[in-house]
């Protein structure tokens, strides 16, 4: 995936880690597109918050580089800074602050004060802490620490919103609530951000990248990533009698496989093809020249996430 | 009404705000209050029983007063630079393991502001809690009880250099929190060297070397107050010590710029 540089938020080169002698992260090459949002997956370990912190400038890469809107994240730290939000995994705030002197202070890094405090109320209202906006932090939920994070990441209104594990620590309805807030940002801003729940990045996401034992194993569109990329197996449900529209089908030279199974409400069709092209051209139309048969489903397999991750960490390669 | 960016650039970036911050958490809760009834308690308190002790009945008042106006020296410094290494031991340790100093340094500041912001919230805030409001209190103890207070010209000196040696043991453990991670060596370590200002004079190395460090500040701050004399000139201690301070939060800058968090 090569992108334009004017479209790149995020690209890093080569970017090494270690920590005595351990190789965190082993020459991660990446590209983030502008206004995406970028699941960022891997099991626990794999390097995930060793590269955020490296693109924040918390940490200093071993060797490589990483440049967000162009700015070294080393170098140019503060300009990087000034187009960021970042939510921490475990979010850490001034317990004796409440929420709106949380945000107040947040803010004040980037806006002076005129305006701000009616920017602040917004910025409750989305996350949905109005009602304990001068309550100290203290006595928050994980699902209310973890919308304060939100909002103050997304307040100075950035450019890029870098999550760590946004869901991690949310029970169902605080995970759904937390990818509400990031669907409603994703109009705005570019969404970077490392999960390991499958579930949600095969939701929100556009673009996906894997790492494991802090090598990049995929990075692709979540279109790409969920593809069968094999050449296609396609899902037929249908109705009818079936036999000699499936001798013609398992007849056609680019189909290696006809699986036949019954039910009922029909026959079901599992077609593995080795030519995408014809397939996607021919297939149907193939089947449905045949009167006797009536098609009630027709569509190529997309794999669920989970099966692409758990085959790429299992396999170590892309 | 649309948002003005903030100006700010350099080092400076994000400090103004840092330090509402740091001021914030003293003055914007009870810390504030906590720490004068502690502060007034422990010096001026000493003061006030010591006077209600003997003001009646004192055959030798001139005499009594200095003994209250030494007492409230030494008291100052003893208690004065266990609070300073307290109150800062966790100032940057605590904000580590916490996480809200990784947090405060995604944003557009600097780690010299983030640094500075802090000493510059702590060493006046802590110095007028616990030295020079408890002054304050004990000119009005003597002035009241006794009729008698030592020069006030003398006594502001005086408690100026006792801030210096408070401000040494400040930037001291806000120094040492930048080269640990933990609190007990930072805590360790500062009041390790002060209590080394009983000992190590005694050797003969050292010895030489007592009157340029702050070990001596305590005693000199008393004799001052009580216009005696004294064995070496003042201002080389306090010359000295105000440089060593410098160079610990210069090291404190330092260590911290390379910090990975």
């Amino acid at each position: 995936m090569r992108l334009e540089e004017q479209d790149l938020v995020i690209k890093t080169s080569g970017l090494r880690k270690s920590f005595k002698n351990v190789n965190v992260l082993q020459g991660l090459d990446l590209e983030v597109r502008r206004n995406s949002i970028f699941g960022f997956l891997g099991p626990n370990g794999a390097g995930k918050t060793t590269t955020i912190k490296l693109l924040l400038g918390l940490a200093r890469p071993t060797d490589g580089a990483a440049t967000l809107f162009g700015f070294d994240s080393q170098r140019d730290t503060l300009e990087v800074r000034r187009r960021i939000g970042y939510l921490a995994q475990d979010p850490r705030f001034y317990d004796y602050m409440t929420a709106r002197e949380t945000l107040r202070f947040t803010a004040r890094f980037f806006f002076q004060p005129a305006g701000l405090e009616r920017h602040i109320d917004e910025t409750l209202e989305l996350v949905g802490l109005t009602d304990k906006a001068d309550r100290p932090i203290r006595g928050f939920s994980g699902g209310e620490r973890q919308r304060l994070g939100i909002a103050q990441a997304q307040i100075s209104k950035p450019e890029l919103l870098i999550l760590d594990e946004p869901a991690a620590s949310l029970d169902p309805m605080g995970r759904r609530d937390v990818l509400e807030v990031m669907g409603r940002l994703r109009q705005h801003t570019t969404i970077f951000y490392s999960t390991h729940i499958l579930e949600d990045v095969q939701r929100i996401s556009d673009t996906a990248a894997i790492l494991h034992h802090g090598k990049l194993l995929a990075h692709a569109s979540m279109g790409d990533l969920l593809t069968d990329q094999s050449g296609g197996t396609y899902l037929v449900d249908l109705v009818g009698a079936t036999d000699a529209t499936r001798h013609r089908v398992a007849g056609l030279p680019w189909v290696t496989g006809l699986e036949e199974t019954t039910s009922s409400d029909g026959t079901h069709w599992r077609v593995s093809t080795g030519d995408a092209s014809a397939a996607e051209s021919d297939l149907l139309r193939t089947i449905l020249a045949d009167d006797s048969v009536r098609v009630r489903s027709f569509g190529r397999r997309r794999h669920r996430l989970e099966d692409v991750f758990v085959t790429m960490i299992e396999g170590g390669t892309a | 009404m649309s948002l003005v960016p903030a100006v700010s650039s350099g080092w400076s970036a994000g400090f103004a705000n840092l330090l509402g911050k740091e001021l914030g958490a003293w003055w914007a809760t009870r810390r504030w209050v906590i720490h004068l009834l502690l502060w007034l308690g422990a010096i001026a308190g000493f003061i006030l029983m010591g006077t209600l002790a003997q003001y009646r009945t004192s055959t030798n008042p001139a005499g009594d007063i200095e003994e209250l106006i030494e007492m409230f020296f030494h008291l100052g410094g003893f208690f004065g630079l266990i609070g300073a290494v307290l109150v800062t031991q966790g100032a940057v340790v605590g904000e580590r393991e916490s996480g809200t100093a990784a947090w405060v340094l995604t944003k557009p500041t600097t780690r010299s502001a983030f640094i500075l912001s802090k000493f510059a919230a702590i060493a006046p805030t802590f110095l007028l809690l616990s030295l020079v409001l408890p002054a304050v209190a004990t000119m009005v103890i003597l002035t009241v009880f006794w009729g008698s207070a030592p020069p006030l010209a003398h006594f502001a000196e005086a408690v100026g250099i006792l801030a210096v040696h408070q401000t040494f043991y400040i930037a001291l453990t806000l120094m040492l929190g930048t080269l640990f991670h933990s609190r007990v060596p930072v805590g360790g370590v500062a009041l390790g060297f002060w209590i080394s200002g009983f000992i190590l004079p005694n050797v003969k190395f050292f010895a030489s070397l007592t009157p340029y460090l702050p070990w001596p500040l305590t005693d000199a701050a008393a004799r001052i107050a009580l216009w005696q004399s004294l064995r070496y000139q003042v201002w080389v201690p306090v010359v000295s010590t105000a440089v060593l301070i410098v160079v610990f939060l210069a090291v404190a800058l330092w260590a911290f710029e390379r910090e990975e968090l």
